[in-house]
This record gives structure tokens, C-alpha cells and sequence, in this order.
């Protein structure tokens, strides 16, 4: 009770809207505007994510709205996104194998194929794949709850309409990612190395030295990063005032994601190669 | 405070939803666990490890978690790289204690740069039944760097480009030599071709005077040779005398053919003459045998009466 407490203390605190705000047209008022809108939008992910976290947060209710969130968002998108992961993954695996072969580089093709696709491009898909599925379904729930002048200020509100969706989309991030980035692995090994289980050990070093001690801990932490802005993003919609929320808020809140999303990939490159 | 209830959603609700939640989360952390655990694994953390120190002019190119290979197959992995405090680099291998047995005391190790790709770390063992190499030990690495030839190279083509420069500038020789080929070649072009560009217009005039008396020489001797107007020249002349040769020839080779009959007899006559004196040469031995007959009876008929003669010689 103590998290629903503090999350009540966060809530109460944001303005969900400041029309005064937006009558000053100066730079400076923008500016101080913009940080004021972000750091609301920090504030409120923060609360997002602990009430996420928190166990109290989910009554009985909220735990059947969870699973049901959970099961559109992660459990019937699994087979669909696995299986173009990994026909991907083979087409990308067999042009490099076969353009490296070329030029006698074939045996940097499987790290090159392990580097770029599973680590930087299959998380950055998986994450654009939720948030244009069940991210935009649940941005359109909320906005219509929200024009229709909902109060999401309300703890019980926000935990059953809110945290749900939340829980769902960061799940599927996080779970398509491990999934897909898995099975490539596999794919691309019975690519290159044909059924034998002879290159077994070569490729389990390549995965070794490809992984390493930074890049392994720094991939995990992408992949949550991008299921929090994923599951985020659409939820700040609760933050706009109702007539905003019903004039359509998908443009913005998604400019929003991918920006974020840019950041967190820019963020994370300068952290593995700098 | 009762929660109020949740909105419904618009979508159908999807059966089995909390098993399916359940075994999704459950399929997260196996995922999560397994990710985790074979690149773990595959780092070689479950491993027992035996160290090896490489000292190192220069580490460039190795790089941590890379490979030291015998034979081509990895046996070890680059742990750490420290900058030693006798200057050289201090390259800390693993190597797992199963591979161990490839490495020897009298073990060679090398660091060998490509000019594609990372550098690679290899070991060489000549002798295997040498006493295995000791944990911690410590060995020289030999460094093979196929880029270090690259700035002598560089200089070169360097080199190679400044006389190219100097060739092919303004005033250079080449470019001299080039103008003056341009120049005898344009003369080839020219009504006596070749000529001009050798031997320059005075010496290809003399030329085509020479060549042109030349011709006039010859059509007069043509016109010696084999006449003009229907006058016959030397050569009707020659072919005449060819003809009457040939009809001598012809007188000869009937000449020659008498000769020759008259040899053939003078041959049968010769060895005629050749029979009969065999045949004089036997009535020649049969003469003189008659003779020394008729001389032994004139012999015995002087001895005997009345015609013997004291045959004592009385000396004074």
C-alpha cells in the first residue's frame, strides 16, 4: 500500500494539462515549456514503472486486464514476428555469408550477421513491431478514455487501464527480442554450417567473443530500455488535457518513440564503441 | 477503497489468458536464463583454465576474448592486456586445461598482423613430448606484422610518382622526345613517307633521284635485253644460240653413240687379242718343251758313237 501511496503523492503532483503555458509564444517560453513537458513525462514514467513493478498493483482485476494485455501483445504476436525473424534472418545470413565468401572474408560473415542483425538490428525491429501493434491499440484506447474527460489522476483508474498495457507491451519487447534474437542465432548457424553438429564449438566461440562482458550486459539493458519507451510512450497520452487527447495524439506520441528510441540505440553504440 | 472495474476492451477477450501469461513469463526468464548461461559458456567461465603470459613489443591488434590458435583450432583466449612494468606488453591468456597439452616448454608464439582482419595469436609446437609448459609461464611472442612493409612501400610508390611527375612535366626529356617523334611521324606522312622522317628532305630527295635514275636504268635494260619496236634484243639473241646449241648437242650426242659402237668392237677385238695370247703362250711352253726334248736327244746322241767326245778337259 505504501507504492500506491507514493504513486498517488506523483500523480496528484502533475499538472495533466496547462493551457496557460501554451499562450507564450517567446523561446524561452518554449524552451522552459518544452523541459517542463519532459521532465512530466520523466515523472511519469517513473511512476509508471514502479507502479509496474510493484506487486500490490495487481488486485485480481487488474491481473485478468494484465493477462489479456499480455497475451494480445506478447503470446499472439510470438509465432508471427519469430517466424519473419528467423526467414530474415537466413536471407541476411546467406547474403553475407555468400558476398563475404567472395571476397575470402567468409569467416567474419557469422560475427557480422551476429553483430548487426542480433544485436542492433533485431531489438530495434522488435521494438517498432510492438509499438506499431499493440502500442498505437492501446495509444487509441487511452486517448478515447481520456476525451471523454477520464481522470487517470485516480490511482484505481490508472492501474486498470494504464498498467496493464504497460506490462504487456514491455513483456513483448523484451520477450520477442529473446526469442527472435535466439532463434537467428540458431538459423544462422544451420545456414552456414549446413545440420552438423561439428561447428558447434567454433560458433560457440564466435558467440563468446562476439558477447563479451560489455556487450552482453549492454544488450540486456538496450532491450529493456526499449521495452520501457515501447510501453511508455503510448501511456503519456493520459497526461494530455482532453481536447488535445481527442484531436488525435498518435503523430505525436509516436514522434516521441522513435525519437526516444534513436536516443536509447545512439546511447548505447557510443557506450559498446566508444 | 474497492478498484472500480476495468473498462471492457473492444477486442474479444482471449481464453486462458493467465496460463498463457504465465508460460510467457516463464519463457522470458528461460530465454533470459539461457541467453545468459550459453554466452557464459561460451566465454569459457565453467571452464578449468591454465594461464599463459605472452610479452609483447607491441600489442597493437589484440584485442580482449580473441583466440590463440594451434594447428588453426582455438585453444586459448586473451584475458587481459596490461602494459608491464619492463615496458612490454603483458598479453594474460586462458588456456583451458583440456588444450593445455599442445603447449610445450620448447612452444613458440607468435602475433601475426594481416593487412585484412584482426592480428592473430598462434602457437607452435615442434616437439611433443617435450614437457608440458608450466601455469603462469611466461614466453616472448614473435611478431609478424605483414603491414610493416607498407611505409617502404608508400615511400616507393612516393618515389615512383615524383618521376612520374618529372617525366611527364613541360620541359622534360620524355616530353622532348615524344615532340620529336610527333615530328618524324608527321614526316612519314608526307609524300615520301618513311623517307623523310629517317634520312631528312635533302637526303630523301637524293634518294628519289637515285631511285628514279634507277628506274630509267632498268627500262633501258629492259629494252637491251629484250628489244623494242620489233627490234629482236639479247635476249632473242640468246634464245636463238639456245636453239642452235641444243641442235649441236643433239649432232654430239649421235656422234657419241657411233664412238660408243666403236668402242664396243674395239673391246670385243681387245679381248680377242687377249684369248690368243693365252693360246701363244701355251705353244710358246709347248715349243720350248720340245726344244729342251730335241736338245737332251741331240745331248744323248753325242755321247753316244760315233759322235762322242772326250768330254776330259787336259790342263797344261
Amino acid at each position: 500500500m505504501a507504492v500506491v501511496t507514493h504513486f498517488m503523492i506523483i500523480m496528484t503532483a502533475l499538472p495533466l494539462s496547462s493551457p496557460v503555458a501554451s499562450r507564450r509564444n517567446s523561446r524561452g517560453g518554449r524552451l522552459t515549456r518544452a523541459l517542463r513537458r519532459e521532465s512530466r513525462f520523466v515523472l511519469f514514467a517513473a511512476a509508471t514503472l514502479i507502479a509496474v513493478f510493484s506487486p500490490a498493483t495487481y488486485s485480481r482485476a487488474v491481473r485478468q486486464a494484465a493477462a489479456q494485455a499480455v497475451c494480445f501483445s506478447a503470446w499472439q504476436a510470438l509465432p508471427g514476428y519469430a517466424l519473419l525473424s528467423v526467414l530474415a534472418g537466413a536471407v541476411l545470413t546467406h547474403i553475407v555469408a555468400v558476398s563475404a565468401a567472395t571476397y575470402g572474408l567468409s569467416h567474419l560473415a557469422l560475427e557480422a550477421v551476429v553483430r548487426v542483425y542480433v544485436v542492433e538490428l533485431l531489438p530495434l525491429v522488435a521494438a517498432l513491431f510492438v509499438a506499431l501493434r499493440s502500442g498505437l491499440d492501446l495509444l487509441d484506447r487511452l486517448a478515447a478514455e481520456r476525451a471523454r474527460g477520464a481522470d487517470f489522476g485516480t490511482a484505481a483508474l490508472f492501474r486498470q487501464q494504464v498498467v496493464p498495457g504497460v506490462a504487456g507491451n514491455l513483456l513483448a519487447v523484451i520477450v520477442l527480442t529473446l526469442a527472435s534474437g535466439l532463434l537467428v542465432l540458431a538459423t544462422a548457424y544451420l545456414v552456414v554450417y549446413g545440420v552438423t553438429p561439428w561447428g558447434l564449438a567454433d560458433y560457440t566461440r564466435l558467440v563468446g567473443q562476439v558477447f563479451d562482458p560489455v556487450t552482453a550486459p549492454t544488450l540486456l539493458l538496450k532491450i529493456f530500455l526499449f521495452g520501457v519507451a515501447v510501453a511508455v510512450a503510448p501511456v503519456a497520452v493520459v497526461l494530455d488535457s482532453p481536447r488535445r487527447a481527442a484531436s488525435g495524439s498518435e503523430m505525436r506520441v509516436m514522434a516521441r518513440l522513435l525519437l526516444l528510441l534513436v536516443a536509447i540505440e545512439g546511447a548505447i553504440l557510443v557506450l559498446l564503441h566508444f | 477503497m474497492a478498484d472500480p472495474q476495468p473498462t471492457e476492451p473492444p477486442r474479444p477477450p482471449i481464453p486462458h489468458a493467465g496460463v498463457k501469461t504465465v508460460a510467457m513469463i516463464v519463457m522470458m526468464f528461460l530465454l533470459l536464463g539461457g541467453f545468459v548461461l550459453y554466452v557464459m559458456f561460451a566465454r569459457g567461465v565453467f571452464e578449468e583454465n591454465q594461464r599463459l603470459v605472452l610479452l609483447a613489443e607491441n600489442s597493437e591488434g589484440v584485442t580482449i576474448g580473441m583466440d590463440m590458435t594451434f594447428t588453426g583450432f582455438p585453444i586459448g583466449r586473451v584475458r587481459r592486456i596490461e602494459l608491464g612494468d619492463d615496458g612490454k606488453a603483458h598479453i594474460h591468456i586462458d588456456i583451458p586445461t583440456k588444450d593445455s597439452r599442445w603447449l610445450r616448454t620448447s612452444s613458440i608464439f607468435t602475433l601475426e598482423r594481416g593487412v585484412v582482419g584482426g592480428a592473430k595469436l598462434r602457437a607452435f609446437t615442434g616437439l611433443l613430448d617435450d614437457a608440458p609448459l608450466p601455469d603462469g609461464a611466461r614466453r616472448d611472442v614473435l611478431i609478424g606484422d605483414a603491414t610493416a612493409g607498407i611505409p617502404h612501400l608508400v615511400s616507393s610508390l612516393r618515389e615512383l610518382a615524383d618521376n612520374l611527375v618529372r617525366m611527364t612535366a613541360e620541359e622534360a626529356p620524355l616530353n622532348a622526345s615524344l615532340a620529336n617523334v610527333r615530328t618524324v611521324t608527321g614526316a612519314m606522312t608526307g609524300p615520301r613517307g618513311a623517307l623523310d622522317g629517317l634520312l631528312g628532305p635533302a637526303g630523301a630527295r637524293r634518294i628519289h633521284d637515285s631511285l628514279e635514275q634507277t628506274n630509267r636504268l632498268l627500262a633501258q635494260t629492259n629494252a637491251r635485253l629484250y628489244g623494242q619496236g620489233g627490234q629482236g634484243g639479247l635476249m632473242d639473241d640468246a634464245q636463238r644460240a639456245t636453239g642452235e646449241l641444243h641442235a649441236l648437242l643433239a649432232d654430239v650426242r649421235a656422234s657419241l653413240k657411233k664412238t660408243d659402237a666403236l668402242l664396243d668392237e674395239a673391246r670385243g677385238i681387245a679381248v680377242n687379242a687377249r684369248v690368243a695370247t693365252e693360246d701363244l703362250d701355251v705353244l710358246r711352253n709347248e715349243v720350248e718343251a720340245s726344244l729342251r726334248r730335241v736338245s737332251g736327244l741331240i745331248e744323248e746322241v753325242n755321247r753316244k758313237w760315233p759322235f762322242a767326245r772326250e768330254r776330259e778337259l787336259k790342263l797344261p
